[in-house]
């Protein structure tokens, strides 16, 4: 089966959960295998629905099950040689840590075994769709830079990682009483690591990922899921919609809820102008909380009617190459980009760019060994690249 | 204050302030994002600043909002929002860049040693958060300068930002511990390692770095968790899954031992907001504030309505801070500077032979006829006469049952499983 995975995101307090909510059940409406999962550790799937939700994949309604993750039980369950390992570690250092999760030098790093469960649950092939309820915005974004940030450090140091374990674990332990990470250890490391680099083909797969951005039209909100977007883009994650929740009734029955709409529509107005490439759908706020199935089903009834919800096409130009005179560019999309924020750097055949403290680094295709960066620009949102050939310097010397 | 007596006036040469006040108040402002928080702290750091004491707000949030509140740009150096009051943003990227600069240098060194590219040495982080963990250590150098009698900090989102100030104790037991170890390694097998990995030996510059940066996050630590000196507030709306995260954090903080002794409700609606098509809301949000009631006992906890409109420019600022606080120089002004409340919410134990964690309560006024106390879901609900108290438990505690507590000199201690249950 061909399954799909929708991610939500968007600052804390907006309405990821039920926005992700409705999407699952119209999905299990239509008949099609439906999951909705919940990486949030605050999670609330269990409230919205109002069913024990239990760390158990459980069926609520025909075709839709729901599953809230937690990461230290999958840590405990699934990998044992890693969690032996950092117990191990921390308890021989006397760091006096009693549970697995609070182990963890990495914040964060936990996060990363909810994604990998994911993986898994795509791979099984048992859902046609996946509904992810993530974290917030700033969390979900460590979380989706995570990946390359830790390929690349496995790859720098697993020599030493390999050297390590041989030669200094029995050195460690009779002189230093301390437990360094065993052959065992490494081969699950190891095998992580694969699935790491798995991970980060499905969630980078326009065809199988998109990430969808929730918001609130509301100051700080705008500014924020700005943000996100460009940062989204920047890591190459297929960006398809927008949500704006808690879009106030132009007629609230009383002024001073009036006045707040109008202020709201200053908002959803900057909304639509910057988010010109993406559907904007505006779910309104409803005079009670989102709780029961039949709340979630006049939502999904509503605002996400839309025939086509699951198959919003995805720009396919988000990175692409340009023969030009004597060499290539590279065109990135980064929406609201600025030309003096971003930093870029040519490393042999990889490209990084840097946008403050958000880094990608892009594997240059192997024609362009060699080459030289000649220029880098922001034109209409997107990071303009030139390259120059060798041969084509070698030529004019 | 400490400096009542003093010049308050700000002339500008802060190498000569250097050193006025001989007390110092730290107020923490805290909460999930959009509630309102950097409103609050800018609203509180004003009225104490009109009332003669020198206070700087300082914004640590990577998605600044203190410059919007002022409505003008501010920048990583105290600005004069009037005299009395300065303001600043800090970029948490740029104090880590300052404060690992030998590692960042040795770590370049490792990636043109490889000479295989990837990302810039310049840009590797070491752990996600570090940076926000150098933005709290302006807090100490602010503090140590003694030039302000109080430091407002508009935080990042609780969790984030706290969950980061445990981490200084491990690293001094890794600085304490490992140290020494990794350094008689490389002595002894660095040549090796580097000969056969290509990855070049620490200089020892690197360990002094990394020792020096434990040594100041263990002082902040510490000036972070006394209760005479800063204060933790935790910033909530009415909303139910607002509140539920302000309660889990709450629980939190308390769980790393840094005290919280007020609690600001922000955004209730008021009565004519729900009117016609939001009448539902007036139940909801009844129910919400008679929770919040009994889940911050012997805190203080603030009110604010939902304004007009956003709360932006001082004097609406001003504003918001004569409903929280009361107008200034009346009767019933309460300054925001106060110590609300020094107790703990609670303690928890764990005996590692039996495996048993149990929680204590101080009550000291209660009787043990009077005590009821149980468990739901995550919830402990404990009654003592009228009184009803309801503590979100630690993870640890919320998924294990309660099996028993015993109550003794106004204490009472609560016990728990020592296995999982689920659901």
């Amino acid at each position: 089966m061909e399954s799909r995975i929708f991610i939500f995101t968007g600052k804390g307090g907006v309405g990821k959960t039920s926005t992700a909510a409705a999407h699952a059940v119209r999905s299990a409406r239509e008949g099609a295998d439906t999951l909705l999962v919940s990486a949030d550790m605050a999670h609330n799937l269990g409230d919205i629905f109002q069913v024990e939700a239990d760390g158990k994949v459980r069926e609520i309604a025909p075709c839709l099950s729901v599953l809230e993750l937690d990461p230290y039980d999958l840590m405990r369950e699934e990998y044992p040689q890693i969690n032996r390992t950092i117990g191990n570690l921390s308890g021989s250092a006397g760091l006096g840590i009693e549970r697995i999760g609070d182990s963890f030098m990495i914040p964060g790093l936990e996060n990363l075994f909810s994604l990998l469960k994911i993986r898994d649950l795509y791979l099984s092939g048992k859902y046609e769709r996946i509904f992810v309820d993530c974290a917030p915005t700033g969390e979900t974004l460590s979380l989706l830079k995570l990946p390359e940030l830790l390929s690349w450090y496995v790859e720098k140091f697993s020599p030493v990682g390999r050297f390590m374990t041989r030669a200094l674990t029995p050195v460690a332990k009779l002189r230093y009483h301390m437990e360094l990470p065993d052959n065992a250890a490494m081969d699950e490391f190891g095998q992580t690591y694969r699935k790491l680099l798995k991970l980060q083909e499905i969630l980078k797969d326009p065809d199988i990922t998109r990430v969808r951005l929730v918001c609130t039209p509301e100051r700080m909100v705008v500014e924020e899921t700005r943000r996100s977007y460009m940062y989204l883009n920047l890591y190459h994650y297929a960006v398809d919609s927008v949500f704006i929740n808690r879009v106030l009734p132009a007629e609230t029955g009383n002024d001073f809820m009036d006045r707040w709409s109008r202020i709201q529509q200053q908002y959803i107005a900057e909304l639509e102008s910057v988010f010109t490439d993406l559907p904007v759908t505006r779910i309104p706020w409803f005079a009670e909380e989102v709780q029961g199935m039949e709340a979630v089903e006049k939502l999904c009834d509503g605002a996400l009617s839309d025939p086509d919800l699951f198959d919003r096409p995805v720009r396919e130009d988000n990175e692409f190459y340009t023969p030009i005179e004597g060499g290539y560019s590279l065109t990135v999309r980064i929406p609201g980009a600025e030309q003096e924020q971003v930093r870029v750097a040519l490393h042999e055949l990889d490209l990084d760019i840097r946008i403050r403290n958000y880094v990608r680094s892009i594997p240059l295709p192997g024609v362009l060994r060699g080459a030289e960066m000649t220029d880098h620009q922001i034109r209409d949102g997107a990071l303009v690249v030139s390259f120059r050939l060798r041969e084509n310097r070698e030529t004019e010397k | 204050m400490s400096c009542l007596d003093q010049d308050r006036r700000y002339c500008g040469n802060r190498e000569a302030e250097k050193g006025r006040c001989r007390t110092v108040r730290i107020l923490i402002y805290t909460g999930k994002g959009g509630v309102g928080k950097t409103s609050i702290a800018a609203a509180t750091a004003a009225r104490i600043a009109r009332s003669g004491r020198k206070v700087v707000i300082m914004s640590t949030d990577q998605a600044h909002s203190l410059g919007d509140s002022f409505e003008r740009s501010l920048g990583p150096e105290p600005a004069e929002i009037f005299p009395g009051l300065d303001a600043m943003e800090i970029d948490p990227a740029e104090e880590a860049r300052q404060a690992w600069g030998t590692l960042r240098e040795y770590l370049r060194q490792i990636i043109d040693e490889k000479a295989n590219g990837g990302i810039e040495a310049d840009e590797v982080l070491l752990f996600p958060g570090l940076e926000e963990l150098c933005a709290l250590i302006r807090i100490l150098d602010i503090y140590e300068e003694k030039i302000y009698d109080v430091i407002v900090v508009d935080c990042a989102p609780t969790g984030e930002t706290l969950a980061l100030l445990r981490y200084p104790e491990r690293l001094s037991v890794l600085a304490d511990r490992l140290l020494p170890m990794v350094r008689s390694f490389t002595s002894a097998f660095g040549g090796l390692i580097s000969r056969r990995t290509s990855v070049p030996k620490p200089r020892d510059l690197v360990f002094a770095e990394f020792d020096a940066l434990v040594k100041r996050l263990n002082q902040l630590q510490q000036i972070l968790r006394d209760r005479d000196v800063t204060s933790m507030r935790i910033v909530t709306t009415p909303e139910r899954i607002v509140l539920q995260e302000a309660r889990r954090n709450f629980t939190w903080v308390n769980e790393y031992d840094f005290g919280t002794d007020a609690v600001y409700i922000n955004r209730i609606y008021p009565a004519e907001a729900m009117k016609g098509y939001f009448s539902g809301w007036e139940r909801m949000q009844a129910e919400s504030l008679e929770l919040a009631e009994q889940s911050f006992p012997e805190r203080r906890i603030f009110r604010l309505e939902l304004q007009e409109e956003e709360i932006r420019g001082l004097d609406m600022l001003e504003r918001a801070a004569d409903e929280l606080y009361g107008k200034q120089d009346s009767e019933q002004a309460v300054d925001p500077v106060e110590i609300f409340c020094r107790e703990s919410a609670f303690r928890s134990e764990y005996d590692p032979k039996s495996g048993l964690r149990s929680l204590v309560v101080s009550l000291p006024y209660a009787a043990k006829e009077e005590i009821r106390a149980e468990k739901e879901k995550e919830d402990l609900i404990l009654r003592v006469r009228n009184e009803v108290r309801r503590l979100r438990l630690p993870d640890l505690m919320g998924s294990r049952d309660l099996l028993g507590w015993d109550f003794e000199d106004g204490t009472l201690t609560l016990r728990f499983g020592n296995s999982y249950h689920k659901g």
